[in-house]
């Protein structure tokens, strides 16, 4: 059973960034382009992707349809060793700024219909 | 339908679900007030591709009461929002699941061609919804706003209701 942690078993070493690998930053990447970018089968690939999800070799991607999947950018991060950084604040983002344009005003179709013709 | 998040299992969840987000990319922005009555969670993520320049953002608001039970979830706001190609303040489509006074549970839609509305929608759980924002981003398709029906305004909701 190997113990090697997820995310340095591709490579021999760990890249500092994705720019280092020359790789173009997406948001997903297909099976096929992974295994470009580590140098392996797409078979292993999609083997890892099948792997159980408690696997040290799990590739974590998004069933899109049926037999096709794409690996998330951090996910692609995390398989050549880069940890993704979470940032934690104590100063969420609130609802009521995101809300503040839209809770004063009705429906623009609304609007235009309560408008009085003018004569 | 009420969403209660035991006090206990609160925090494990928040960091459950930006482990997920972390699949996304390099930085997971994660917000908690940790407020000891009323508690506001935030997560966002923002989506860059180099190739088009268009910017695509998953952000997830959640504000939540203490309660004996737990934490009862009273309002969300979780959108995905897709910027235009190399201008990543300026949007070009949207969907949102909104539920906050005045208009309660509803959903909008935006698009090329299609302004802002507010429709109606259902009650929805954030780790559902990023599923779908998910698979919605990953296949590459547009933001549709097909079959939507649109919400009256807060006048005619309570008409509705008291009729």
């Amino acid at each position: 059973m190997a113990t090697e942690p997820r995310g340095t078993f591709l490579l021999d070493r760990r890249p500092r960034s994705v720019e280092e690998l020359g790789i173009e930053r997406k948001p997903f990447y297909t099976p096929g382009e992974v295994a470009k970018i580590l140098d392996v089968s797409d078979q292993k690939v999609l083997d890892r992707i099948h792997a159980p999800i408690d696997d040290p070799f799990h590739i974590y991607a998004v069933v899109v349809g049926p037999r096709i999947y794409r690996i998330p950018f951090g996910a692609l991060l995390q398989l050549i060793g880069i940890t993704p950084q979470v940032r934690v604040s104590d100063r969420p983002n609130l609802i009521a700024d995101g809300i503040r344009d839209e809770l004063p005003t009705a429906p623009r179709s609304e609007n235009v219909r309560r408008k009085k013709p003018v004569r | 339908m009420a969403i209660l998040i035991p006090a206990g299992g609160f925090t494990q969840q928040l960091e459950e679900f930006a482990k997920q987000l972390a699949y996304l990319s390099d930085v997971v922005d994660v917000g908690d007030d940790r407020g000891a009555q009323l508690r506001s969670t935030s997560f966002r993520v923002e989506l860059p591709d180099s190739s088009s320049g268009a910017s695509t953002v998953f952000d997830y608001r959640e504000e939540f009461r203490r309660t004996q039970g737990g934490w009862l979830r009273t309002r969300y706001y979780f959108e995905l929002r897709v910027s235009q190609p190399n201008e990543r303040d300026r949007l070009h489509s949207r969907k949102a699941h909104h539920e906050h006074e005045d208009r309660g549970i509803h959903q909008h839609c935006e698009g090329p061609g299609r302004p802002d509305a507010h429709y109606v929608d259902v009650e929805r759980l954030k780790q559902a919804t990023h599923e779908d924002f998910l698979r919605f981003v990953a296949k590459g398709s547009p933001i549709e706003c097909y079959g939507l029906v649109r919400l009256g305004t807060p006048r005619d909701q309570r008409n509705r209701g008291a009729g």
